[in-house]
């Protein structure tokens, strides 16, 4: 009786242990934040593995109204010193947009560049 | 039975009370980020000193030299495009020192605007290693352990304290095991020196990447002149998107050298103002074509020297660099090598760029210094202080009076070359012609 609570105690601590370690975390895709002189412009990518993407993005003025206009996605591969040909994105709502269908072949470095008229920034996105 | 057990365990808990845990060095302190600054009219040195704590004040020391003009700048510092925090930095007459002080008030990639100059950099984060977690993980855990293991004992349970026991005992192999193998395990990389710094890879360097070569295409130099500013626009050489990842590297983005049509030399360091564009004003510039080098080096790893031309249309008359040294030469024959000693008389050397001395060398020249085949730019060290990982600046001036520099020509020819310390936060030039000759013709 004994000697079988112990194994049972015994078990369910391995077990969880083994639980603990092995549980599989996926890395969350995180927004991206990065601003310009007049916008700021928030990327959220579907997905951080390579393959076909789509980008959320979010562009508002510095004090918060939503932004018009032609945006451009631009991605690249910096180590690889490749780029790819440039996307328009599909308005969704005001100051809301939607780049579906990216095919980020490559894992690595990745940075984005996106462009609303003459203002530019460049997020870098690490894929795995 | 019982009481042995227990003076066993006792026994285990007073050893283990005694072993202390041997500390895992994860921690990434940072340093000082020296950045030589062409600004305008002015060269400066821009001290970012180490973050000792986020949210926190940053220290910032600007650094102006012999012939500086007094004034105000404007420093910002600015995350993800947005500034945070300003402060203006008075800037004396005497050449020296002038602090600033700016707040951060979080990790990640940072950049301080100085006017319209701008210094990206990056505010380390205090992650603890995964092998320090163990460690201490390790060492708590079976602290944990011990003690069930001891109200198991005195309740009775002898049979139930044997699991915690054999946790304990796991708990501290693992605990030793990671104390033990720490030392061995290399270092990561300072966050932004590999990757594109971010907020998050800079709060977790210790994530795994299936990257093994860092290292980036070169670049492309395209020098214009743009009123009295030579104004650099560096592109990517695979992809012509404009360069944007320049590391500090020697104390600077970009390590400039032009020389004019009489061989009148400036070692300048431009200033970033936009993504691939840098600029440095090139004052009383002669009339003619200027011989233009620069040293870079790209997120990844790898010094470049991109070499190119300019037309200045300008009207001083040719300057002579009037730096004074003795200089011994022990000059062999090309490919072997040759040594040269300036001899400064006093030791009080300051350093410059982080290095005790430079010298730059062009040839063979037959022409101007456009066309020279070789280009070359030679270190004297400092020698390092054991347990001072930061290099001393430019505030210690107890250095040489000899500056010695060993290079190997690799053609035979008349050389140009210019040698370079600071005193008195001035910068010194020594020009030198040099005739390495012709080695011994191996018969065929």
């Amino acid at each position: 009786m004994r000697r079988s609570s112990i194994a049972v105690a015994g078990g369910v601590i391995a077990l969880v242990a083994a639980l603990v370690v092995l549980w599989p975390r996926g890395v969350e895709a995180q927004p991206h934040l990065a601003e310009s002189a007049r916008l700021r412009f928030e990327l959220t990518p579907t997905s951080t593995k390579t393959g076909s993407n789509s980008f959320d993005l979010r562009i508002t003025d510095r004090s918060g109204n939503a932004a018009d206009g032609d945006v451009t996605v631009e991605p690249a591969m910096p180590q690889m010193g490749h780029a790819l040909a440039p996307i328009t994105a599909a308005p969704q709502a005001p100051g809301r947009y939607r780049v579906a269908g990216v095919d980020l072949f490559m894992a690595g470095q990745w940075e984005i560049t996106v462009s609303l008229r003459s203002e530019r920034v460049v997020i870098p996105l690490l894929l795995t | 039975m019982k009481r042995r057990v227990a003076t066993l365990l006792l026994v285990l808990g007073a050893i283990l009370g005694i072993a202390t845990p041997a500390l895992a060095d994860g921690a990434q302190s940072g340093a000082d980020i020296h950045v030589a600054q062409s600004l305008g009219g002015r060269d400066l040195t821009v001290i970012i000193r180490r973050v000792a704590e986020v949210p926190g004040p940053v220290h910032v020391d600007v650094v102006t030299h012999a012939g500086t003009p007094a004034g105000e700048l404007t420093l910002t510092l600015r995350a993800a495009g947005a500034a945070s925090s300003t402060t203006k930095v008075v800037l004396g007459a005497t050449p020296g020192f002038h602090p600033g002080q700016l707040h951060v008030d979080r990790p990640g990639p940072w950049e301080l605007a100085v006017d319209e100059a701008t210094i990206p950099f990056v505010v380390p984060a205090l992650v603890p290693s995964p092998w320090e977690n163990a460690t201490y993980g390790g060492f708590i855990a079976a602290g944990v352990l011990l003690l069930a293991a001891l109200l198991f004992a005195v309740f009775g349970k002898v049979g139930l304290a044997l699991v915690p026991t054999a946790g304990m005992v796991t708990a501290i192999a693992v605990g030793v095991t990671a104390a033990l193998l720490s030392p061995s395990i290399p270092p990561v990389a300072a966050p932004g020196t590999e990757l594109d710094p971010t907020y998050d890879n800079v709060m977790n360097p210790y994530e795994r990447t299936s990257i093994m070569d860092f290292s980036r295409p070169p670049v492309n130099l395209v020098p214009r002149m743009e009123d009295r500013d030579l104004v650099l626009s560096l592109t990517d050489g695979s992809s012509g998107r404009p360069v944007d990842d320049l590391l500090v590297h020697d104390n600077a983005f970009v390590h400039l050298v032009v020389v004019s049509p009489s061989g009148h030399l400036r070692h300048l360091h431009p200033v970033r103002t936009a993504p691939g564009e840098f600029r440095a004003r090139l004052t009383d510039p002669e009339q003619g074509t200027h011989a233009v080098a620069a040293e870079i080096a790209r997120r990844g790893g790898g010094v470049q020297l991109l070499r190119s031309s300019v037309e200045v249309s300008g009207a001083a008359q040719a300057v002579q660099h009037d730096g004074k040294a003795e200089t011994v030469l022990e000059i062999r024959e090309a490919g072997r090598p040759s040594t040269i000693t300036a001899k400064f008389g006093e030791r009080d050397l300051q350093p410059w760029l982080g290095m005790l001395g430079h010298m730059i060398v062009v040839g063979p020249v037959t022409g101007t210094a456009v066309n020279a085949p070789i280009w070359a730019h030679v270190h004297s060290m400092i020698p390092p202080v054991p347990g001072m990982p930061d290099k001393p600046d430019e505030s210690v001036a107890a250095y040489g009076p000899d500056v010695p520099f060993t290079y190997s020509f690799p053609l035979p020819g008349r050389y140009l070359v210019w040698i370079q310390v600071e005193r008195d936060y001035s910068v010194v030039t020594v020009p030198k012609i040099v005739d390495v000759p012709a080695g011994q013709v191996v018969s065929k």
